[in-house]
């Protein structure tokens, strides 16, 4: 409980620096936002009124105060591009990532705990073979060409869903989780071969331990010892990478909504990014940044309760 | 067989097969073990003792060993039985504690189920009984504040408790044959010399027969009464500790006994006064 | 039998790379089509003899565009590892060898950047820098600086305490010279699988970054973009992203290959 509240005030400074350094950093780079609201051409009255309005003649460090705490409370500035209130423009998106990212996520630990069991324990096999070699070729293929393979496969050829044919969730939630499938997949296949590797190798590196052994000696079946005994041992070297595989999937999210046509975060990212509408930029990345330090910490509570040593070191 | 004979080895030879020449690492083992006997074994690391040991344990992987002879308990031979009859015997009938009782230990399970396993795997008792009985062997070990420590962890215990710990998991089915090998090896001399008493006391009490595996032979004479001795896979020497000591046969067994401190632990019922 | 299959792994990432290299250096050998020439009279060309790969939508020569498409990545990659490489071992190296506030700091600094995404890194970055090929390599750089500094770092730390070390520092070694003629050569292996294990990425990173359109700008070709482009005539010319999948694949696949044999 100490360990997961430290982790908790960890992750609430990690998030304050982070979101200090992305918004002085788009303060300094990114130019008068002034300028960027109302065009070159605006008569100085305007832009000392908005000036004025914005407060940006106040030192940076209040100005980032004001903007984290209106940002807490939901209020995340205005879009210069569009007029509107960032947070309507966010809000109802982020769903969609999440559930991209958490689908993913599950499809890998349903692809790879499986397939990395069963190949640790039949080495050398047929099955383990086959495994190794595709695993090395689906790990070299990036998530948006995999996506535009499935699209071919799934959506052109077998025709299981239409390719553009985005339902949203508010609409048709069946509807829209099946969409979200193959994307999802996309981002899972190279995680999960990643995963079954290291899953593989954990388990065999266990099977020489004196505790395997000892296991054996009372009695246990080989199953036994495998599920009893070495998977919760085998794991934990996995957790931290099945994290990091979470966090790159929320990221990656960004880059196969584009190949599903999907309009996620990261459409309106790569929009705002190309039309330098700052707030919306920062408030995505803010976001995202919120949801990989959160995925962060899970994971080492996870960890912590699994593997009864570090709760204890620390 | 005879009566109280619980375990005969015959001619027990194993191969290796992991590399592409097979190696032989045990020659022509052969033990009569006596109900509640303490036989101990001895012989420098490589000598094959820890290897027989496993071997009748059934703890040797069938896949890259090939092993030849007889292993008889209650009239079954543990080399051709199936692997669900050997495990009925394992952790029930015959169990074994090892040299290092921390990586023996399941470092992320805690100290009551790593305990309470073999009841599980063995026996029908609810959960009730099963606590009891893992409560009751806790203290026979002498454990302090065994309900405490059943809650912990491997790695929060010393190396004395934690060997206490392994003995308390082996003894709890109250097996026919205990195999300890080198279970003290890792441990200081004084925790050695309980962790030897408790062995002695379980034996008495239980009428457990002990195989006592060491490269350390006045520690084995302090225990046993008979003694095996192995070098480079063959039994060099065999008979009681005595005779052994006041006339060793074989320059091996020389070497063993010049090699032992003069400090002489008194169990009570060691050499001196056999 | 492990090593071997670690050798055959190398091999075959290094025939796959070595492959690549010459498919490049043919692009710029060979007589081809410009990569950027438009003919309307191409347009969706079938692979034929004439067109290996086929045509695009604008009649321009997928096999040069596949071409200098590879070039661009393998340059970017070339550019990226290289900067994260530099600040990496410069900084991994400080702060491994001297230890103490700074190193701590330091570390904290890039354990926080190292949980981050660097796809998320970079897009922060190409954000503030705008798009672009440069923007990218600059903003991919930064994005692997961590990574490199901290695996740096710690072999650094691994070597420092070392006696061959301790030896030197007695001869009067100045700490500069011992990082770098003594400590720094005993980094390689570990750096090398770092590097090939970046290029990987790199690769990977680049060909996202211009399939979103912050990479390399039109009308220059890309793989990346390419395969943004092609998603829209799947069905009528499926050649126009396979071939440039392909190239790609075998670019990850190679380096991917060569790393993993470095593995220990």
């Amino acid at each position: 409980m100490r360990y997961a509240l430290k982790k908790f005030v960890t992750m609430v400074i990690t998030i304050i620096m982070v979101t200090l350094f992305v918004f002085l950093a788009f303060n300094l780079i990114s130019g008068d936002p002034v300028i960027s609201i109302l065009g070159t051409d605006a008569t100085p009255e305007r832009v000392e009124a908005l000036r004025r309005e914005l407060h940006l003649d106040d030192p940076v460090i209040l100005r980032y105060f004001r903007w984290f705490f209106n940002f807490m409370r939901g209020d995340m500035g205005v879009s210069y591009s569009y007029k509107i209130n960032v947070r309507s423009m966010i809000l109802e998106k982020v769903p969609v990532t999440a559930t991209m990212a958490i689908m993913a996520f599950f499809l890998m630990i349903i692809i790879a705990i499986p397939l990395g069991i069963h190949t640790s324990k039949h080495q050398g096999s047929a099955l383990d073979r086959t495994v190794i070699i595709l695993n090395q070729i689906i790990m070299s293929i990036p998530p948006f060409f995999s996506g535009i393979l499935l699209t071919f496969i799934f959506g052109r050829v077998l025709k299981l869903f239409t390719p553009g044919g985005y339902v949203s969730y508010q609409k048709d939630f069946g509807s829209f989780l099946w969409y979200m499938f193959f994307p999802s997949l996309a981002i899972a296949l190279p995680k999960a071969t990643m995963a079954i590797k290291l899953l593989r190798g954990s388990l065999i590196s266990e099977y020489n331990m004196d505790y395997v052994r000892t296991a054996y000696s009372k009695g246990n079946s080989t199953n036994g010892v495998l599920y009893g005994h070495m998977l919760k041992n085998a794991i934990l070297p996995v957790i931290t990478f099945l994290g990091m595989a979470l966090t790159d999937m929320i990221a990656g999210s960004i880059i196969v909504e584009q190949v599903f046509s999907i309009p996620g975060l990261g459409r309106i990212l790569l929009t705002s990014i190309s039309n330098r509408d700052y707030p919306v930029v920062l408030a995505i990345i803010v976001i995202i940044s919120a949801m990989v330090l959160l995925v962060n910490m899970l994971i080492d509570i996870i960890y912590s309760l699994i593997d009864p040593r570090i709760s204890f070191e620390e | 067989m005879k009566e109280d004979i619980i375990l005969e080895v015959q001619d027990l030879n194993i191969e290796f097969h992991d590399h592409i020449i097979p190696e032989t690492v045990v020659y022509d083992f052969d033990l009569e073990l006596k109900e509640g006997e303490i036989v101990g074994l001895v012989g420098e690391s490589g000598s094959g003792k820890s290897m027989s040991a496993l071997a009748i344990a059934g703890l040797l992987s069938r896949k890259d060993m090939k092993k030849r002879g007889h292993i008889y308990y209650d009239g079954k031979d543990l080399l051709t039985i199936s692997r669900n009859e050997l495990r009925s015997i394992q952790g029930n009938d015959i169990s074994m504690i090892f040299q290092e009782p921390l990586t023996s230990l399941n470092p992320v399970k805690r100290i009551y189920d790593q305990v309470e396993e073999p009841l599980r795997i063995h026996t029908d008792l609810d959960k009730e009984q099963r606590y009891e009985k893992v409560l009751k062997i806790l203290k026979e070990v002498d454990l302090r504040d065994p309900e405490h420590v059943m809650k912990q962890y491997p790695h929060e215990l010393s190396g004395g408790m934690r060997q206490r710990i392994m003995i308390a998991t082996a003894m709890i089915m109250e097996p026919k044959i205990l195999i300890a090998d080198e279970p003290t090896t890792a441990l200081d001399v004084t925790i050695q010399a309980q962790i030897v008493k408790l062995l002695k006391k379980l034996n008495e009490q239980r009428n457990t027969a002990i195989i006592f595996i060491s490269h350390d032979l006045s520690l084995v004479s302090t225990l046993c009464r008979r003694v095996l001795v192995m070098k480079d896979g063959y039994i060099v020497e065999s008979g009681p500790v005595k005779a052994i000591f006041e006339d060793p046969k074989e320059e091996y067994t020389k070497k063993l006994i010049a090699a032992i401190p003069k400090i002489d632990i008194d169990l009570g019922n060691g050499l001196q006064d056999e | 039998m492990k090593n071997r299959i670690k050798n055959i792994n190398f091999i075959l990432g290094a025939s796959i790379i070595c492959f690549m290299a010459l498919f490049i250096l043919a692009g710029k050998i060979l007589p081809l089509r410009d990569p950027n020439a438009i003919d309307a009279t191409l347009k969706f060309a079938k692979p034929s003899l004439a067109h290996p790969f086929g045509c695009d939508n604008f009649g321009r020569e997928i096999l040069s565009r596949v071409m200098q498409g590879s070039l661009s990545t393998f340059l970017i990659a070339l550019g990226t590892v290289f900067i994260g490489t530099i600040f990496g071992v410069i900084i991994g190296a400080a702060t491994g060898y001297f230890g103490g506030v700074i190193d701590e700091i330091l570390m904290r600094v890039n354990d926080a950047i190292f949980a981050f995404p660097s796809i998320l890194l970079a897009l922060l970055f190409i954000s503030l820098l705008g798009p672009g090929t440069y923007q990218v390599v600059i903003a991919l750089g930064i994005a692997f600086v961590p990574s490199f500094a901290r695996i740096v770092r710690g072999e650094f730390l691994k070597n420092r305490n070392m006696d061959y070390v301790k030896c030197a520092r007695l001869m009067g070694a100045s700490h500069l010279r011992i990082m770098v003629i003594h400590i720094l050569p005993n980094t390689l292996r570990v750096l090398l699988n770092a590097i090939l294990i970046g290029f990987n990425n790199a690769v990977l990173a680049e060909a996202s970054m211009s399939f979103l359109g912050i990479g390399v700008q039109p009308p220059d070709p890309s793989l990346g973009r390419m395969l943004s482009e092609a998603q829209a005539y799947l069905f009528k010319a499926p050649n126009y992203a396979l071939f440039p999948g392909l190239a790609l694949i075998l670019l990850v696949l190679g380096f991917g290959l060569m790393s993993d044999s470095f593995e220990k």
